[in-house]
């Protein structure tokens, strides 16, 4: 088939926002000590110390950013273990016993709505550092650094799209925190001194937008934010086709949305800020969604972070069928497939889906150009595999494959079963050096 | 449990080759089988012949190549039917049967298309030229005669009315008015003409086109542009040439695009994705260049045949189009310019060519 991919099938939405029931908090639960961005980490606990629900207990070292450790129950520390993270990699993880009680940290404390207002845009960014904010769509990138911008912010685009298949997580979300989301928001539109605030939502979700709506009318008449209501296709929650949608402005590949005065913040990131200015509380719990149809229950969970894999698996239900399982942290699209079961959920991950393996035979290629047509960053997906199989340096820079941001339509669309994103990486690989 | 590990993305589209390759054979089946109804002496010794041939060539590659006869998929099988299947139809249906020569034209065009064309290339997917016309040009330059006899099947030759000194095929056809008397544009479409075997039954052709492009299996861009520039340059050449004899010009690009392969050119060769170019733009200069090569043989050359020959021209256009300094997944000023300055530049030809030759035969 010669054709665009828009929308991605065949997947049916199993789950349909069903409320989020919370996960049975383990007996014992892992904190990552290093990760993808942080190699290295101070640890601020011994075996046997007793530590608090949300208490510092150590510091992740980035190249050029620090970032806490908090722990998400109240317990004792047991011991380092390596499990898997999510990157791939095994790392080292901080076992914690959970005594079931969650002692809540004496540095947690609500501030009130006057000292809130008395906050500058300095002190806010330096609470959301010391809550350890990321990006919770699953970028994992500090938020503090994002909010630091020196360039002038004149829109905030709130994304709410999620437009990976099988996903839900956003979307109960947004049902049952509007209050956390608004109110972020209106810290971030304080922040900059901003009155257009947009959230972003696909016009798929009229329940979602409707119930927005009428709670932002109703409570928030004034605040100036606003529900833009985006397509539905893929890659529509890209922060590049998030903002050509909602502000009709094209971005130039490599720049960044703070150059065009644009801040983008995830629904759920913006709750985090909520929670780290209004209550002092880094994110201990989070939304899951546990899909695909390699499970037997699929389920929206609140899962503490630091749950094992192993653990979510059972809440919903166990694997289904005798297949060999593929196990996604993230989309079905973009995500990363686990090496096996001993993975911990961290805070960045969104969902987790099991699917059964499903193998489409590989056939040479046909240069059918449906992975030109579909690439969303106007790359040529199959000149590059040619130049990559040629090993032709000069070709691979001119076709420029450091555009890419890997969301997969060129591999999703191949009409010959061809792996198609894995040459674009080899190439983005060989373009570096 | 056991787990895959696998890179992203994890989830595919629904479609495949064999999908794509089985709907080709489908499009083709209303033509094959018109063919069948009008011609079925012809068409039941030319369409399994090729279809059998290229089928065993394709065998005899797989197994000379992988040593393997497991690796024969079913992807093999379909293109290879494919292609004897637009070879076939390519052919004429007046072949001569005595002495086996037939038979042997026909086994030896596909193989030596399907060898030539593609396999020596590394098969499916790597062939640099269209083996079906590969075929049938080489079948049609070796047995001119025997092709050629059958009173203009290959394509009415427009280039006789002008220039009788050229004198090829299509002999009864030597100057305009009996050209036009003697040829009904409801026959030309219908297909009550001599004729290669599949080209002239314009309706089965339609439908096949239909259907590949509602299963997009073929892409648009090709067709629309190849159509376009034939319909431009034979409307150029009907003022051109034809207004001094008294026709209209209109009628004159119709008639060129009814008769001989153009359509069946169009809708089952250009739109070959494997010869061709990958991105939109550059579809758009390809099918145009190979629509240019089909109208500047048919109308100024002295060969009769001018599709066939296009598509392998315009095949051998597409390793360039294809350089990553020029090919672009959206329209650049290059693309513009060179797609503008090819059919200017062909629109000067064929006009200039023609007020030429018209002069001096006058």
């Amino acid at each position: 088939m010669i054709a665009k991919t828009k929308k991605i099938g065949g997947t049916d939405n199993l789950l349909s926002r069903r409320p989020a029931i919370p996960a049975p908090i383990p007996d014992f639960i892992y904190i990552a000590v290093n990760n993808a961005r942080c190699p290295s980490a101070d640890i601020f606990v011994k075996e046997g110390d007793h530590v608090n629900l949300c208490q510092v207990i150590g510091v992740r070292h980035g190249p050029f950013f620090d970032q806490p450790i908090h722990s998400t129950v109240s317990g004792t520390m047991v011991k380092i273990e390596k499990h898997y993270h999510r990157c791939g990699k095994l790392v080292d993880f901080m076992k914690i016993e959970n005594d079931h009680l969650d002692t809540l940290d004496p540095s947690v404390v609500d501030r009130t709505p006057e000292q809130v207002e008395a906050l500058t845009k300095d002190e806010m960014i330096q609470i959301i550092k010391d809550c350890a904010c990321v990006g919770l769509g699953g970028s994992g990138f500090p938020t503090y650094i994002k909010l630091q911008t020196k360039e002038k912010i004149d829109h905030i685009l709130i994304n709410g799209i999620e437009c990976e298949p099988y996903l839900d997580t956003d979307q109960r979300y947004m049902m049952d925190h509007a209050k956390e989301i608004i109110g972020g928001t209106m810290l971030l539109q304080k922040m900059y001194g901003v009155k257009d605030a947009r959230i972003c939502i696909k016009e798929t979700h009229p329940e979602i937008i409707n119930d927005l709506q009428a709670i932002l009318d109703k409570h928030y008449k004034d605040s100036g934010i606003t529900i833009a209501k985006m397509k539905n296709f893929y890659p529509q929650g890209w922060e590049v086709a998030m903002v050509k949608t909602a502000l009709g402005i094209d971005m130039e590949p490599g720049k960044i949305p703070p150059m065009y005065g644009i801040m983008n913040v995830n629904v759920t990131t913006v709750a985090s800020i909520y929670l780290a200015i209004w209550n002092n509380r880094p994110v201990t719990e989070r939304y899951m969604s546990v899909n695909g149809n390699g499970i037997n229950a699929p389920s929206n969970f609140v899962v503490r972070v630091g749950t094992p894999v192993i653990n979510l698996v059972h809440a919903a239900g166990g694997y289904k069928g005798e297949e060999k399982k593929i196990l996604i942290f993230g989309g079905p699209m973009m995500g990363a497939a686990l090496p096996n079961e001993d993975c911990i959920a961290t805070k960045t991950v969104t969902s987790l889906i099991v699917m059964n393996e499903s193998k489409k035979p590989e056939a040479p290629c046909i240069r059918c150009g449906s992975c030109v047509l579909s690439c969303p960053q106007h790359l040529q997906p199959v000149l590059i595999m040619e130049a990559v199989k040629a090993m032709n340096k000069e070709n691979i820079k001119a076709l420029k494959p450091l555009n890419c941001m890997e969301c997969g339509l060129c591999t999703y669309s191949c009409t010959s079963g061809i792996r198609v994103t894995d040459f674009v990486r080899r190439a983005k690989i060989i373009a570096k050096l | 449990m056991l787990f895959v590990k696998e890179t992203s993305p994890h989830i595919r589209r629904k479609d495949s080759l064999r999908m794509m390759l089985l709907n080709v054979i489908i499009a083709l089946a209303p033509v094959a089988i018109w063919a069948y109804i009008v011609y079925p002496l012809s068409a039941l010794r030319i369409l399994p012949l090729s279809v059998a041939t290229c089928v065993l060539c394709e065998f005899l590659f797989v197994l000379i190549t992988k040593k393997d006869p497991k690796a024969f998929t079913l992807e093999n099988i379909l293109s290879s039917v494919v292609t004897g299947l637009i070879y076939g139809l390519c052919l004429p249906p007046s072949l001569s049967w005595d002495n086996g020569v037939g038979y042997f034209v026909v086994v030896f065009g596909a193989a030596f298309g399907i060898t030539i064309g593609k396999l020596v290339f590394g098969g499916i997917g790597s062939n640099i030229f269209n083996p079906a016309a590969l075929g049938m040009i080489v079948v049609r330059i070796f047995w001119s005669s025997i092709c050629k006899s059958d009173a203009g099947a290959l394509g009415f030759i427009i280039m006789e009315p002008f220039d009788t000194s050229i004198s090829v095929g299509a002999t009864a056809l030597s100057y305009p008015a009996s050209l036009y008397g003697s040829v009904n544009m409801l026959d030309l479409f219908l297909g009550r003409v001599p004729g290669a075997l599949g080209e002239t039954f314009h309706i089965a052709i339609l439908a096949g086109l239909v259907y590949l492009l509602v299963t997009r299996t073929i892409d648009w861009r090709v067709f629309v542009s190849y159509m376009g520039t034939f319909i431009t340059l034979g409307l150029a050449a009907g003022i051109v040439a034809l207004n001094k004899v008294g026709t209209n010009p209109l009628y004159f690009a119709a008639y060129q695009l009814l008769s001989g392969g153009v359509l069946f050119g169009a809708v089952f060769m250009v739109t070959d994705p494997v010869t061709g170019p990958i991105a939109s733009p550059t579809r758009f200069i390809y099918g145009a260049f190979a629509a240019i090569m089909a109208a500047i043989i048919r109308l100024l050359g002295s060969y009769n045949e001018g599709v066939g020959l296009g598509v392998l021209l315009a095949n051998m256009f597409a390793c360039v189009l294809d350089n990553p300094k020029f090919s672009a997944s959206r329209w650049n000023k290059k693309h513009l310019i060179v797609l503008g300055s090819e059919i200017g530049v062909a629109l000067l030809i064929v006009v200039l060519t023609l007020c030429f030759k018209e002069g001096a035969l006058k």
